[in-house]
């Protein structure tokens, strides 16, 4: 293998906490005894991750809460060894694991640039043209000379930034720094990175916006529970990922949603069969949207039933009402069927609830019916998220020639 | 300014806060009431009023004031000149832990700040219990905080904090702790709280989050208030959205462009916007109907696909057409848009020109028919009903 100039390498890398006391004991114990430290006890953070980073590559690193995303970076940057595995590390750490850590809160923006460019070894000259440089990217105006104390955290986060890209890093490390800044200060940022990058440097990220993924990083690892979920392109994990929370969160609200499937009678001797969601006369769970959908239900009563009407509302799963329509019963005396169908069902994909309501005429609920569909469809619409889909047709009609040029 | 215990929750009045600035070796001085060198304006002529029942919502660039703003409503910072006033109990969510370090565990957590409330000890078990399932910390909850990752920290903070109902609420981007999931359940919990008759002010770079929840806001600029109002008037001049049209204007929306349109609840609709075109490049139109209902909702109802309507000179009519109108009665805002086509090397398409409610500008649109509460208007075939 050819050495390259900066590169990080980690095998089988495990990181464990301890929780209790108990673990704690017998991991010194173990360690005064010269043995290795084992891997049941306490909170496993990383399990075993494997993998290369090479120069010039710009990496996102993502996952819930509790992926190990931040141990990790806690042990590139030294700041937490293995519990086992190895680490390669060559190239110089710089890292941002909190923004505004080892700046002085006593001292001005300006003198914190000087004292970190001293701490560094700088000539007085080479700083001041060092100073210049940071406090225009910074954009703090007249907050430059005045005491860190009276920074916001978005202010300190971006005179950390500043910093720490000028003094040209080897390897960087950011942990969601760049989410506190505002948009055109993000934009900036952004810029900078990649130009770091185009000179060889490693920019590794963790970040909880999929959007400043995509936009800086050209490599993306997705992180679960410790292990390596997936590696590639960061469209790519970026989207199973999102999709895979999606769908967990989605699983998780179905499950609730879904208990509020099935029939409820209100009032002694009233009563429904379950709802049927058909089409054309399938039973249907998933519908493409724009479709016909049949819905029918039978209802029974006692023989001589007072005139009612029944409900048909549509549910989605955020709570929204989307729909609703009334079905008036005339002569619904003991048994009684009711066949009805949505000609043209074009809702935007999601999970929605169809309720069907038994009411008598006085509006008091006799008992009520419920049935889960999930729409879907073969283009899902770009830039927003509307209630229907398919609604109107477009169409740029020429009306007139003689129109001032550029 | 006349106080009003009925009908406000929190009234700030002429408030001004500023830091002393002074050098470590001076700072002394200021023990024996001398006047320190300098001072830094951190606020200045506050004037704020949040009515019982409303949320408020300031919204500002970094350094603005707005985290100030806040600590300063909850009394953390002592105020140069002005007054607060809080009528009922305040609950702030922000800064959220820093209390009793990171060597309780979480349930000791739970229960330090229970007692810090007041909450009476028989009803603890149930909070404990509803704390431990939103928070997702599971059989965590008994182990030790410093051994929580950041995100389980955030969870544990905002699941406590918000675990007993407040009167007044004090919100500094708490929607943004966590991951996307637990994102959306903050969100759902801060919905169902607010929803409660509760008052409160919301400090957030998220507009559509003071959209939902505000009806009025203000812009925070350098310390001061730059812009009280209507949520949507302040947005708008946040976004300042106009500012990023490409200035040469290839193609714009004609000075003819209706200003109201109207429609009839399940009648046929067509609509002509006239479009100028100045070159010969492709001009994409889009437009889309969304209801706002300032702090309450607001929902795109929906929404064209992008469609090319001119490459050429000229004055051209986009003609939006819809067969079956599906609103029910009420007002709507509609939203045209045009764009370029998206330049070679990537990049985001430039915006020639937009009237939307973003940039203040939308259309009005009247839907004539029965008003209700659903969303839309689905026909219905009845078949059968015996």
């Amino acid at each position: 293998m050819t050495v390259q100039p900066f590169h990080i390498e980690l095998r089988d890398l495990c990181k464990v906490y301890p929780r209790r006391l108990g673990d704690q004991l017998v991991a010194v114990a173990r360690s005064v005894m010269g043995q290795p430290a084992e891997k049941t006890r306490g909170g496993v953070a990383l399990d075993g991750l494997t993998l290369t980073i090479r120069q010039g590559e710009r990496v996102g690193i993502i996952g819930r809460n509790g992926a190990g995303k931040s141990t990790l970076l806690q042990m590139l940057a030294g700041i937490t060894t293995p519990t086992s595995g190895s680490m390669t590390v060559s190239g110089k750490v710089t890292a941002v694991l909190t923004l505004g850590t080892g700046l002085r809160d006593d001292l001005t923006g300006r003198q914190n640039i000087y004292l970190e460019g001293e701490a560094l070894g700088k000539t007085r000259e080479q700083l001041d043209l060092h100073a210049e440089a940071i406090i225009e990217f910074a954009e703090l105006g007249k907050f430059i000379d005045l005491p860190l104390r009276t920074y916001s955290t978005g202010m300190k986060a971006r005179l950390a930034f500043a910093m720490i890209t000028q003094i040209e890093p080897e390897i960087l490390i950011i942990d969601e720094a760049l989410s506190v800044g505002d948009a055109a200060f993000a934009v900036r940022a952004s810029r900078r990175i990649s130009e770091l990058c185009a000179r060889g440097g490693i920019v590794l990220i963790v970040s909880h916006s999929m959007q400043s993924i995509r936009e800086l990083c050209n490599r993306c690892l997705w992180l679960d529970k410790g292990r390596l979920v997936m590696d590639g392109e960061p469209d790519a994990v970026t989207h199973a990922y999102q999709e895979t929370v999606r769908r967990e969160d989605e699983a998780d609200q179905t499950a609730r949603f879904r208990s509020l499937i099935g029939v409820r009678s209100h009032r002694e001797g009233f009563d429904m069969g379950p709802m049927r969601l058909s089409s054309v006369g399938q039973p249907v769970t998933r519908h493409v949207s724009g479709g016909r959908l049949d819905v029918m239900c039978k209802l029974e009563g006692p023989s001589a039933v007072p005139v009612g009407y029944a409900m048909l509302r549509c549910v989605r799963l955020d709570g929204a009402l989307i729909c609703e329509n009334r079905i008036e019963l005339d002569n619904a005396s003991g048994a009684a069927e009711i066949r009805a169908a949505y000609p043209r069902l074009n809702l935007a994909p999601g999970l929605y609830r169809f309720c069907l309501e038994w009411h008598d005429a006085g509006d008091e609920l006799r008992a009520e019916s419920c049935g889960v569909l999930e729409v879907y469809e073969d283009e899902m619409p770009t830039g927003g998220r509307p209630v229907l889909t398919q609604v109107g047709v477009v169409e740029g009609i020429k009306v007139k020639n003689d129109v001032r040029g550029c | 300014m006349n106080v009003n215990a009925q009908t406000d929750a929190l009234v700030c009045e002429d408030v001004a806060v500023r830091f002393p600035l002074t050098t470590p070796a001076r700072r002394w001085r200021l023990l024996f009431g001398e006047a320190p060198d300098q001072w830094h304006d951190a606020l200045g002529g506050i004037n704020l009023r949040v009515p019982q029942g409303k949320i408020v919502g300031v919204i500002g660039r970094n350094g603005a004031g707005k985290s100030t703003l806040l600590r300063t409503l909850a009394g953390v910072y002592p105020l140069a000149s002005g007054r607060v006033m809080r009528l009922g109990p305040v609950s702030a969510l922000f800064e959220l832990g820093g209390m009793g370090g990171l060597l309780i565990t979480g349930r000791q957590y739970v229960q330090r700040w229970l007692r810090l409330q007041g909450i009476p000890r028989r009803h603890w078990p149930a909070l404990i219990d509803e704390i431990r399932e939103f928070s997702e910390l599971g059989p965590r909850l008994d182990d030790r905080v410093y051994t929580y990752s950041a995100g389980m920290k955030a969870r544990l903070y905002f699941s406590t904090a918000t675990s007993v109902g407040h009167d007044i609420y004090l919100i500094d981007e708490v929607l943004s702790v966590g991951d996307e999931h637990f994102q959306a359940k903050c969100w759902k919990r801060v919905r169902e709280r607010l929803q409660g008759g509760v008052s409160g002010v919301l400090v957030t770079h998220d507009w559509s989050a003071i959209l939902r929840l505000c009806e009025n806001a203000c812009e925070l600029e350098q310390g001061r208030i730059k812009a009280f109002g209507d949520a949507e008037e302040v947005i708008c001049n946040y976004l300042d959205i106009k500012a990023q049209l490409d200035e040469s204007r290839p193609a714009e929306f004609s000075d003819e462009c209706p200003e109201s349109v109207e429609a009839h609840t399940g009648g046929a609709w067509s609509c002509d916007i006239p479009v100028l075109v100045h070159c010969s490049a492709p001009v994409f139109f889009n437009y889309s109907i969304e209801k706002l209902a300032l702090g309450r909702d607001w929902q795109i109802l929906f929404m064209g696909t992008e469609v090319l309507i001119a490459s050429e000179p000229g004055l051209f009519h986009a003609h939006i057409n819809v067969p079956e109108f599906p609103l029910p009665g009420g007002d709507y805002r509609l939203n045209v848009f045009l764009t370029g086509a998206r330049p070679e090397g990537g990049g985001a398409k430039p915006a020639y020109d937009i009237r939307s409610w973003t940039s203040g500008n939308s259309i009005r649109m009247t839907v004539h028919g029965a008003r209700q509460s659903a969303l839309v208007v689905m026909p219905l075939v009845v078949e059968r009903r015996t």
